[in-house]
Protein backbone atom coordinates (compact mmCIF):
# COMPACT_ATOMS: atom_id res chain seq x y z
CA UNK A 1 0.00 0.00 0.00
CA UNK A 2 3.17 2.20 0.76
CA UNK A 3 4.22 1.81 -3.04
CA UNK A 4 5.67 4.80 -4.69
CA UNK A 5 3.01 7.02 -6.65
CA UNK A 6 4.29 5.87 -10.13
CA UNK A 7 3.91 8.15 -13.35
CA UNK A 8 1.38 6.16 -14.85
CA UNK A 9 -1.03 6.95 -12.22
CA UNK A 10 -0.89 10.47 -12.79
CA UNK A 11 -1.42 9.66 -17.01
CA UNK A 12 -4.22 7.55 -15.90
CA UNK A 13 -5.97 10.07 -13.58
CA UNK A 14 -5.34 12.87 -16.08
CA UNK A 15 -6.91 10.11 -19.04
CA UNK A 16 -9.94 9.88 -16.77
CA UNK A 17 -10.57 13.00 -15.99
CA UNK A 18 -9.51 14.36 -19.31
CA UNK A 19 -11.65 11.97 -21.07
CA UNK A 20 -14.96 12.69 -18.53
CA UNK A 21 -14.06 16.53 -19.43
CA UNK A 22 -14.01 15.81 -23.11
CA UNK A 23 -17.61 13.82 -22.93
CA UNK A 24 -19.38 16.85 -21.38
CA UNK A 25 -18.38 18.64 -23.79
CA UNK A 26 -20.36 16.81 -26.86
CA UNK A 27 -22.92 18.85 -28.50
CA UNK A 28 -25.59 18.81 -27.36
CA UNK A 29 -29.13 19.04 -28.43
CA UNK A 30 -31.97 21.50 -27.45
CA UNK A 31 -34.39 19.43 -25.78
CA UNK A 32 -38.13 19.16 -26.71
CA UNK A 33 -39.83 16.81 -24.78
CA UNK A 34 -39.91 15.98 -20.74
CA UNK A 35 -40.57 12.49 -19.90
CA UNK A 36 -41.37 11.69 -16.04
CA UNK A 37 -40.76 7.92 -14.91
CA UNK A 38 -41.62 6.03 -11.48
CA UNK A 39 -40.21 2.26 -11.78
CA UNK A 40 -39.31 2.27 -15.43
CA UNK A 41 -43.12 2.92 -16.50
CA UNK A 42 -43.53 6.74 -17.78
CA UNK A 43 -46.40 8.38 -15.84
CA UNK A 44 -45.96 11.62 -17.65
CA UNK A 45 -44.45 13.57 -21.17
CA UNK A 46 -44.56 17.25 -21.38
CA UNK A 47 -44.02 19.52 -23.74
CA UNK A 48 -40.68 21.27 -22.51
CA UNK A 49 -42.16 24.57 -23.88
CA UNK A 50 -45.49 24.56 -21.76
CA UNK A 51 -44.68 25.34 -18.41
CA UNK A 52 -46.42 23.05 -15.83
CA UNK A 53 -45.97 21.17 -12.38
CA UNK A 54 -46.59 17.18 -12.86
CA UNK A 55 -47.31 15.87 -8.84
CA UNK A 56 -45.20 12.47 -8.32
CA UNK A 57 -46.30 9.80 -5.90
CA UNK A 58 -44.18 10.06 -3.39
CA UNK A 59 -45.34 13.96 -3.14
CA UNK A 60 -43.01 16.07 -5.06
CA UNK A 61 -43.36 17.87 -8.18
CA UNK A 62 -41.42 18.30 -10.91
CA UNK A 63 -41.70 21.89 -12.50
CA UNK A 64 -41.07 22.76 -16.10
CA UNK A 65 -40.63 26.46 -16.62
CA UNK A 66 -38.89 28.38 -18.66
CA UNK A 67 -37.83 25.25 -21.06
CA UNK A 68 -36.07 23.87 -17.89
CA UNK A 69 -36.99 21.11 -15.56
CA UNK A 70 -36.70 20.80 -11.81
CA UNK A 71 -37.85 19.03 -8.71
CA UNK A 72 -38.99 20.44 -5.86
CA UNK A 73 -40.10 18.89 -2.19
CA UNK A 74 -39.14 15.26 -2.66
CA UNK A 75 -39.48 12.85 0.02
CA UNK A 76 -35.99 10.87 -0.29
CA UNK A 77 -33.70 11.51 2.68
CA UNK A 78 -30.64 12.85 0.93
CA UNK A 79 -32.71 15.21 -1.57
CA UNK A 80 -30.06 15.02 -4.73
CA UNK A 81 -33.08 15.27 -7.37
CA UNK A 82 -33.32 18.54 -5.70
CA UNK A 83 -29.84 19.45 -5.62
CA UNK A 84 -29.16 18.76 -8.88
CA UNK A 85 -30.68 21.31 -9.90
CA UNK A 86 -32.11 22.40 -13.42
CA UNK A 87 -31.96 20.67 -16.54
CA UNK A 88 -33.01 21.61 -20.06
CA UNK A 89 -30.79 20.32 -22.72
CA UNK A 90 -31.93 16.51 -24.75
CA UNK A 91 -30.50 13.93 -22.48
CA UNK A 92 -30.03 15.34 -19.79
CA UNK A 93 -31.68 13.54 -16.33
CA UNK A 94 -32.59 14.08 -12.75
CA UNK A 95 -32.35 11.10 -10.65
CA UNK A 96 -34.38 9.85 -7.35
CA UNK A 97 -32.90 6.49 -6.77
CA UNK A 98 -34.65 6.01 -3.42
CA UNK A 99 -38.04 6.77 -5.07
CA UNK A 100 -36.94 5.42 -8.74
CA UNK A 101 -37.98 8.48 -10.06
CA UNK A 102 -36.20 9.24 -13.32
CA UNK A 103 -37.12 12.64 -15.28
CA UNK A 104 -35.53 13.20 -18.30
CA UNK A 105 -35.51 15.20 -21.77
CA UNK A 106 -35.72 14.25 -25.00
CA UNK A 107 -35.54 15.89 -28.00
CA UNK A 108 -38.48 14.50 -30.06
CA UNK A 109 -41.94 15.95 -29.90
CA UNK A 110 -44.39 14.54 -27.47
CA UNK A 111 -46.30 12.45 -30.58
CA UNK A 112 -43.21 11.00 -30.91
CA UNK A 113 -42.75 9.29 -27.44
CA UNK A 114 -46.30 8.66 -27.30
CA UNK A 115 -47.15 7.17 -30.65
CA UNK B 1 4.12 -15.24 8.78
CA UNK B 2 1.70 -18.01 7.37
CA UNK B 3 -1.39 -16.52 6.95
CA UNK B 4 -2.54 -18.10 4.18
CA UNK B 5 -2.05 -21.17 5.78
CA UNK B 6 -4.34 -21.00 8.23
CA UNK B 7 -7.67 -20.87 7.64
CA UNK B 8 -9.32 -19.73 11.05
CA UNK B 9 -6.70 -17.03 11.26
CA UNK B 10 -7.55 -15.49 7.65
CA UNK B 11 -11.42 -15.99 8.67
CA UNK B 12 -10.53 -13.63 11.76
CA UNK B 13 -8.96 -11.20 9.51
CA UNK B 14 -11.23 -11.01 6.87
CA UNK B 15 -13.52 -10.68 9.90
CA UNK B 16 -11.87 -7.74 11.23
CA UNK B 17 -11.65 -6.10 8.25
CA UNK B 18 -14.97 -6.57 7.47
CA UNK B 19 -16.04 -4.87 10.47
CA UNK B 20 -13.57 -2.04 9.77
CA UNK B 21 -15.20 -1.55 6.44
CA UNK B 22 -18.59 -1.34 7.90
CA UNK B 23 -17.68 0.76 10.63
CA UNK B 24 -15.91 3.26 7.72
CA UNK B 25 -19.64 3.19 5.49
CA UNK B 26 -21.96 4.21 8.50
CA UNK B 27 -19.25 6.78 9.23
CA UNK B 28 -19.55 8.11 5.82
CA UNK B 29 -23.12 7.47 5.93
CA UNK B 30 -23.86 10.31 9.02
CA UNK B 31 -21.29 13.06 7.61
CA UNK B 32 -23.10 16.26 7.06
CA UNK B 33 -22.06 16.38 3.44
CA UNK B 34 -22.91 14.95 0.29
CA UNK B 35 -21.53 15.27 -2.78
CA UNK B 36 -24.02 16.23 -5.13
CA UNK B 37 -23.93 14.14 -8.08
CA UNK B 38 -26.20 10.91 -7.66
CA UNK B 39 -24.44 7.25 -6.32
CA UNK B 40 -21.15 9.31 -5.58
CA UNK B 41 -19.81 8.90 -2.15
CA UNK B 42 -16.11 9.01 -0.97
CA UNK B 43 -16.42 5.55 -0.30
CA UNK B 44 -14.40 5.15 2.63
CA UNK B 45 -14.45 1.21 2.81
CA UNK B 46 -12.87 0.98 -0.43
CA UNK B 47 -9.47 1.24 1.68
CA UNK B 48 -10.59 -1.84 3.56
CA UNK B 49 -11.52 -3.40 -0.12
CA UNK B 50 -8.24 -2.43 -1.49
CA UNK B 51 -6.29 -3.69 1.80
CA UNK B 52 -7.83 -7.47 1.21
CA UNK B 53 -6.80 -6.86 -2.61
CA UNK B 54 -3.07 -6.10 -1.73
CA UNK B 55 -3.04 -8.74 1.11
CA UNK B 56 -4.93 -11.45 0.12
CA UNK B 57 -6.49 -12.41 -3.45
CA UNK B 58 -8.93 -11.01 -6.24
CA UNK B 59 -11.79 -13.39 -5.77
CA UNK B 60 -11.40 -12.49 -1.83
CA UNK B 61 -11.73 -9.36 -2.59
CA UNK B 62 -14.46 -9.86 -4.80
CA UNK B 63 -16.23 -11.72 -1.62
CA UNK B 64 -15.37 -9.10 0.81
CA UNK B 65 -16.79 -5.98 -1.48
CA UNK B 66 -19.88 -8.20 -1.68
CA UNK B 67 -20.66 -9.05 1.39
CA UNK B 68 -19.93 -5.41 2.95
CA UNK B 69 -22.49 -3.63 0.53
CA UNK B 70 -25.11 -6.56 1.83
CA UNK B 71 -24.32 -6.22 5.26
CA UNK B 72 -23.75 -2.15 5.18
CA UNK B 73 -27.63 -2.08 3.69
CA UNK B 74 -28.69 -4.14 6.31
CA UNK B 75 -27.14 -1.94 9.00
CA UNK B 76 -27.95 1.10 7.53
CA UNK B 77 -31.25 0.46 6.09
CA UNK B 78 -30.98 1.24 2.62
CA UNK B 79 -32.02 -1.55 0.31
CA UNK B 80 -32.53 -0.33 -2.51
CA UNK B 81 -29.62 0.44 -2.87
CA UNK B 82 -28.18 -3.06 -2.75
CA UNK B 83 -28.27 -3.44 -6.43
CA UNK B 84 -26.35 -0.01 -7.67
CA UNK B 85 -23.94 -0.79 -4.88
CA UNK B 86 -23.16 -4.74 -5.83
CA UNK B 87 -22.53 -4.13 -9.19
CA UNK B 88 -20.49 -0.97 -8.65
CA UNK B 89 -18.34 -3.29 -6.42
CA UNK B 90 -18.06 -6.19 -8.51
CA UNK B 91 -17.11 -3.69 -11.44
CA UNK B 92 -14.60 -1.92 -9.32
CA UNK B 93 -12.82 -5.21 -7.73
CA UNK B 94 -12.65 -6.53 -11.38
CA UNK B 95 -10.81 -3.35 -12.48
CA UNK B 96 -8.52 -2.88 -9.84
CA UNK B 97 -7.42 -6.30 -10.07
CA UNK B 98 -6.62 -5.39 -13.20
CA UNK B 99 -5.12 -2.42 -13.02
CA UNK B 100 -2.90 -4.11 -10.04
CA UNK B 101 -1.72 -7.22 -12.27
CA UNK B 102 -0.44 -4.51 -14.80
CA UNK B 103 1.81 -3.52 -12.56
CA UNK B 104 2.64 -0.02 -13.96
CA UNK B 105 0.08 1.43 -11.43
CA UNK B 106 0.38 2.06 -8.15
CA UNK B 107 -2.49 2.50 -5.42
CA UNK B 108 -3.47 5.53 -6.18
CA UNK B 109 -4.41 5.11 -9.73
CA UNK B 110 -5.90 1.64 -8.77
CA UNK B 111 -7.74 3.64 -6.17
CA UNK B 112 -9.11 6.45 -7.92
CA UNK B 113 -9.73 3.90 -11.42
CA UNK B 114 -11.62 1.96 -8.93
CA UNK B 115 -13.80 4.60 -8.25
CA UNK B 116 -14.53 5.72 -11.56
CA UNK B 117 -15.37 2.02 -12.78
CA UNK B 118 -18.07 1.69 -8.87
CA UNK B 119 -19.55 4.58 -10.77
CA UNK B 120 -19.46 2.99 -14.28
CA UNK B 121 -21.55 0.19 -12.60
CA UNK B 122 -23.80 1.74 -10.76
CA UNK B 123 -25.05 3.86 -14.04
CA UNK B 124 -25.37 0.09 -15.47
CA UNK B 125 -27.71 -0.78 -13.05
CA UNK B 126 -29.70 2.61 -13.46
CA UNK B 127 -29.87 2.59 -16.97
CA UNK B 128 -31.65 -0.45 -17.08
CA UNK B 129 -33.84 -0.41 -14.00
CA UNK B 130 -34.35 3.36 -14.52
CA UNK B 131 -33.57 4.84 -17.84
CA UNK B 132 -30.70 4.85 -20.55
CA UNK B 133 -30.32 8.64 -20.05
CA UNK B 134 -28.79 8.31 -16.70
CA UNK B 135 -25.18 7.94 -18.83
CA UNK B 136 -25.86 11.63 -19.38
CA UNK B 137 -24.36 12.02 -16.40
CA UNK B 138 -21.33 10.18 -16.66
CA UNK B 139 -18.84 12.80 -17.37
CA UNK B 140 -19.30 14.15 -13.45
CA UNK B 141 -19.69 11.14 -12.28
CA UNK B 142 -16.08 10.09 -13.40
CA UNK B 143 -14.80 13.22 -12.86
CA UNK B 144 -16.38 13.24 -9.23
CA UNK B 145 -15.47 9.92 -8.72
CA UNK B 146 -11.24 10.18 -9.77
CA UNK B 147 -11.18 12.61 -7.32
CA UNK B 148 -13.06 10.58 -4.78
CA UNK B 149 -10.95 7.85 -5.28
CA UNK B 150 -7.61 10.09 -4.76
CA UNK B 151 -9.12 11.22 -1.31
CA UNK B 152 -9.86 7.75 -0.03
CA UNK B 153 -5.80 7.06 -1.41
CA UNK B 154 -4.34 8.93 1.18
CA UNK B 155 -5.65 7.03 4.06
CA UNK B 156 -4.86 4.15 2.46
CA UNK B 157 -1.52 5.27 1.87
CA UNK B 158 -1.31 6.39 5.80
CA UNK B 159 -2.00 2.74 6.42
CA UNK B 160 0.77 1.20 4.47
CA UNK B 161 3.28 3.62 5.70
CA UNK B 162 2.67 3.07 9.22
CA UNK B 163 1.19 -0.27 8.89
CA UNK B 164 3.43 -1.28 11.96
CA UNK B 165 1.33 0.23 14.53
CA UNK B 166 -2.21 -1.22 12.56
CA UNK B 167 -2.83 -4.74 13.52
CA UNK B 168 -3.81 -5.08 9.69
CA UNK B 169 -0.72 -4.57 8.36
CA UNK B 170 1.47 -6.93 10.17
CA UNK B 171 0.84 -9.94 8.83
CA UNK B 172 1.95 -9.22 5.14
CA UNK B 173 4.59 -6.26 4.24
CA UNK B 174 2.21 -3.48 2.36
CA UNK B 175 5.23 -2.49 1.26
CA UNK B 176 5.22 -5.28 -1.36
CA UNK B 177 2.91 -5.59 -4.58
Amino acid sequence: MNQRVKIWDIVLIAALVGGCFLLSFLPKEQGATVTVSVDGAVISVIDLGRDTVVDLPDGGRVIVENRTVRVQNASCPDRLCEKMGKISACGEVILCVPNRISVQISGEGVDAIVG
Amino acid sequence: MSVNKSSAHTVARMGLLLGAALILSWVESVLPFRIPVPGVKLGFSNIITMVVLYQYSFPAALLFGGLRVLLSAVFLGRLSGVLFGLCGTVLAVCGMAVLKRLACFSPLGVSSAGAVFHGIGQLAVASVILTPSVWSLLPLLGISSAFCGVVTWIPLHALGRYSEIFPFGKEKSLNKD
